[in-house]
């Protein structure tokens, strides 16, 4: 109770002295002081508070105080995928367990790959993570140009004095990747590729230290190099030095400015130190054979221990946590004095004897602390672990794959609202988009050229289906593919899922041309609706015209636009107006040509103009023309109707008859009809007037010849032509008339050809029928190349 | 030698050489100040804190001393029996190094709060430190 009461007295400690005894709390357990109040943890983490831990003089605190300095352990994945992190205060030997499950919450699969100066570098996918575990912030990295996966060769971190760092990665890719790219987190730039690995070495170690700006690793392919990277220049150094011959288990570790190699030679660990001067390992240390025999006794083989160093210190770690270490004969930095540093029995660690303390002098000020890779708890594992390529595969293969196709997904939906912007659609317009990429891909989304043609299909089909005034050609630029390859895409889209696209409206392209375009831009919105609604009068009537039938109806609508433009004296030319609808200006000046003259020819249809007009001077009558099309279009709306009713009673009395007897009731008094259709069904005409009467010469010649009497040699005027006889001898060969009537003689000689057996009359009878000489010749001559004819086709069918 | 006249709180009267009177920043000052012709009042500390801060200053400026024949560990052995001290003269000797400005002292009696702090769960540090202030709040 008393104690308690005494225990009261801490809460009117002044703010300062407050800060005063937090600086000296060790960094682990002050981080976690944060926990105490909002006030403590805005303090802990101030900018000042930092600046005061890294002035004071934490050494003038005597006492058994000051243990500031600890080393961070970790395994490269844990147990359940996430890392395990570990603080160990070397003085009092006390394990701090840290953990980044919070940071990152369950989401991330991370891996550590590289540590330095308290920092550890991770992966996640393919991007890197820079975080600090003790005071848990972090930082995503951005993404390494050209490398999509990321499989570095060796991933390291330099601390510089200002309290930033710098993250190296060298080979990105993997194997054959010789690229090196360092991150440099106190510019603003994202990663800068620096100078290349030599072209020789392809596999390092997965580690290396950094030294007084200067990053070294072993190499692994060729095997016992030592390799430089000079971060100050930003290059790798030429000169390889070899390590001493035969050397196991080899560990760099940087003690202050030196580097040290330690590694098992024969029955012995030994460190050796680089020359500074001349590329030379020299021999400092050798391990005490008691504390060698024990501590390779220890379970630890002598491949596998691990060595981390930081002042004056090198610790060596074996494989089952057993913790050795051995004094170098070298200065301690707290006291100056040669020689000093001893085991500490408590803890197996060493320690100054002159001071106790292990100083640590910007501990707190910029996060230093030793890095080192490891197992679970503290015991560490060399070659599994970090180092192993084969770890990371894994990382990628499985548990990576969610995080891959999460990115996928991002990355596939960035896209779509992309191509839906520059194409400026509505919202939900876009989720309809993402919805037909979600079904179209059965929810595995994609990436590269065919999905962004997809993309494209997709928000053309919603384009169509809203009727917006956007062409294939646009939704292309917008999606960045080529125009045939969105039409495959297109087209196999809508085989797919069997969508029938609704027609082009070539009215609300012709609205956009005529609101938006420079050349209608003087017009009143009045002025641009009449222009509008004249052009639908107009592409009505070419409907009516047979000039357009609705399909492909973009080249039909700009020579509308064109035309009634000229009769509203706007000058405004026909490839321009192609252009901007992105029709071809070869089949819009056609489709011109034929509104044209069914214009003049509906214009002769009045009397007054019968002659003057033509489609040179239509433009001057065009403004009347319009006129009269919009009032007959409004006034014939009714008279059509009784027309089309006129047309559906003649088609259901023909119901019975065959389809070309239908067209011939059509009625005459429909205005234009398609040129193409006026030839064929005059041609048509011609072709019954001719079977008709070769029907009756073949009848009158019958009779003749079944009387006995030769056959009348009476001719009509002209005689016979090549085409009369052509029908006369197929339908003696009883071809019917109906199919003579369609005209394809050519097949009709060739169906009848060689066969001869079973053919109604021969060729000397088939002479009968014809009178002259000159008839008759020509006939045999045509006989005779048929066959040659069908012999030749006989010689090429097997092949 | 020069004796400077040290009063504290009670009115309790201390004469104490100059050369260790300078240990304390806050006292040198003062002497700069007002010279040492009169007794130099410092209302904040207790005779006995008083007392006890001079019996560190007087140990450590005679460790220092070129004859002294004190080992590190003696010396480490004085700093701890010196703060193995209840927690009211601890607190009071903490606010005392402060204002007076001794520099070690702040120093020793600072690192035996921070140890005392890093034994402790963030829990009983809280109701240590904080429970005043939230109820001040």
């Amino acid at each position: 109770m008393e104690e308690e009461a005494s225990a009261a007295v801490w809460k009117d400690l002044p703010d300062a002295l407050i800060e005063r005894v937090l600086t000296l709390v060790p960094l682990p357990r002050l981080l976690q002081m944060r926990a105490v109040s909002k006030e403590w943890s805005l303090l802990i983490l101030s900018q000042g508070f930092i600046n005061l831990c890294a002035r004071m003089d934490r050494s003038a605190g005597g006492g058994g105080g000051g243990d500031s300095s600890f080393f961070l352990f970790f395994t490269a994945t844990g147990p359940g995928g996430a890392a395990v992190i570990a603080a160990l205060s070397p003085v009092s030997g006390c394990w701090q367990p840290l953990s980044l499950d919070p940071i990152f919450g369950m989401e991330m699969e991370v891996s550590v790959v590289a540590s330095g100066g308290g920092l550890l570098c991770l992966t996640a996918a393919s991007r890197i993570i820079a975080c600090n575990p003790l005071t848990r912030s972090w930082r995503l990295l951005p993404e390494i140009p050209g490398c999509s996966r990321l499989l570095p060769l060796l991933t390291a971190i330099q601390i510089d004095q200002k309290g930033g760092y710098k993250i190296l990665v060298a080979g990105p890719g993997g194997w054959s990747d010789q690229r090196t790219f360092v991150f440099d987190s106190t510019t603003p730039s994202a990663w800068a590729r620096k100078g290349d690995l030599p072209i020789d070495v392809l596999d390092l170690e997965s580690e290396g230290v950094v030294s007084a700006g200067f990053l070294y690793v072993t190499c692994l392919i060729p095997r016992c190099r030592l390799l430089a990277f000079d971060f100050a220049r930003g290059e790798w150094s030429k000169t390889q030095i070899p390590l001493p011959a035969g050397i196991a288990s080899s560990n760099l570790v940087s003690c202050g400015e030196e580097v040290h190699l330690v590694a098992a030679l024969g029955e012995a660990i030994r460190i050796w130190k680089l020359g500074k001067e001349a590329p030379s390992w020299d021999l400092v240390e050798e391990m005490p054979r008691e504390l060698c025999c024990c501590f390779l006794d220890g379970g630890a083989g002598r491949d596998s221990f691990r060595c981390a160093g930081r002042g004056s210190w090198i610790f060596v770690l074996s494989y089952d946590g057993v913790l050795g270490s051995w004094a170098m004969a070298e200065d301690c930095s707290a006291c100056g004095r040669a020689g000093t540093v001893t085991t500490d029995p408590l803890s197996g660690l060493f320690c100054c004897c002159e001071c106790g303390v292990v100083v640590d002098d910007d501990a707190l000020g910029s996060d230093h602390q030793v890095g080192l890779v490891g197992e679970r708890g503290g015991t560490l594992v060399a070659g599994e672990g970090i180092g192993a390529l084969p770890g990371k595969r894994f990382l990628y293969r499985n548990g990576g794959s969610d995080q891959y196709f999460a990115k996928k997904k991002q990355d596939a939906l960035r896209r779509i609202r992309d191509v839906a912007a520059a194409l400026r659609l509505q919202p939900n317009d876009a989720d309809e988009v993402e919805a037909m990429v979600d079904r179209a891909t059965n929810g595995d989304w994609g990436s590269g050229r065919w999905f962004d043609a997809l993309v494209g299909a997709c928000a053309y089909v919603v384009v169509r289906n809203h009727r917006l005034p956007l062409t294939l050609v646009e939704v292309a630029y917008a999606s960045d593919c080529g125009v045939r390859e969105l039409g495959r895409v297109l087209g196999k889209l809508v085989r797919e899922f069997a969508m029938a696209l609704p027609q082009e409206d070539p009215i609300v392209f012709l609205e956009r041309l005529v609101l938006t375009h420079a050349g209608f831009s003087k017009l009143s919105r009045d002025a641009a609706r009449k222009i509008i609604g004249q052009c639908r009068v107009l592409l009505e009537w070419m409907a009516t015209w047979f000039v357009s039938t609705g399909r492909h109806a973009l080249p039909a609508a700009a020579a509308a636009l064109v035309i009634v433009a000229d009769a509203n004296r706007i000058e405004i030319g026909l490839e321009e107006v192609s252009s901007e609808l992105h029709s071809p200006v070869a089949t819009s000046m056609k489709r011109f040509r034929e509104i044209q003259e069914a214009l003049v020819s509906t214009m002769k249809t009045f009397p007054w103009c019968k002659t003057v007009v033509t489609t040179k001077n239509i433009s001057c009558h065009l403004c009347f023309m319009l006129r009269y099309l919009e009032t007959s279009l409004k006034l014939g709306k009714t008279r059509r109707r009784e027309d089309s009713s006129a047309i559906d009673r003649v088609q259901d009395e023909d119901q019975s008859h065959s389809k070309n007897k239908k067209l011939r009731h059509l009625p005459e008094e429909s205005p234009v009809l398609p040129v193409s259709f006026i030839a064929s069904r005059s041609s048509r005409c011609a072709r019954v007037v001719k079977a008709e009467l070769a029907t009756q010469r073949i009848a009158s010649a019958k009779r003749s010849l079944a009387r006995g009497m030769p056959v009348d040699k009476d001719r009509p005027e002209g005689g016979l032509d090549c085409e009369d006889m052509t029908i006369e001898s197929l339908l003696l060969r009883g071809v019917t008339r109906d199919q003579i009537e369609q005209g394809y003689y050519e097949s009709l000689i060739a169906d009848l050809a060689p066969g001869g057996d079973d053919q109604p009359i021969s060729d000397d009878e088939l002479a009968k029928y014809f009178y002259t000489k000159d008839e008759a010749s020509r006939l045999a001559q045509q006989i005779k190349l048929q066959n040659i004819l069908s012999a030749e086709r006989e010689k090429l069918r097997p092949l | 030698m020069v004796k400077v006249t040290l009063k504290s709180a009670e009115g309790d009267v201390f004469e104490v050489d100059e050369e260790l009177a300078l240990e304390s920043l806050m006292v040198k000052n003062m002497i700069e100040d007002v010279g040492l012709d009169s007794a130099i009042s410092l209302p904040n500390v207790s005779s006995t804190i008083l007392a006890k801060v001079i019996e560190y200053i007087k140990f450590h400026m005679d460790a220092q001393k070129d004859g002294s024949k004190k080992t590190s560990e003696e010396i480490k052995a004085f700093d701890d029996d010196f703060v193995n001290v209840g927690i009211p003269t601890l607190f009071e000797m903490v606010l005392a190094s402060n204002y007076l400005n001794v520099k070690s002292l702040l120093s020793l009696t600072c690192n035996t709060v921070a140890n005392m702090i890093k034994t402790k769960p963030p829990a009983e540090v809280k109701e240590m430190f904080t429970s005043a202030k939230q109820a001040k709040a």
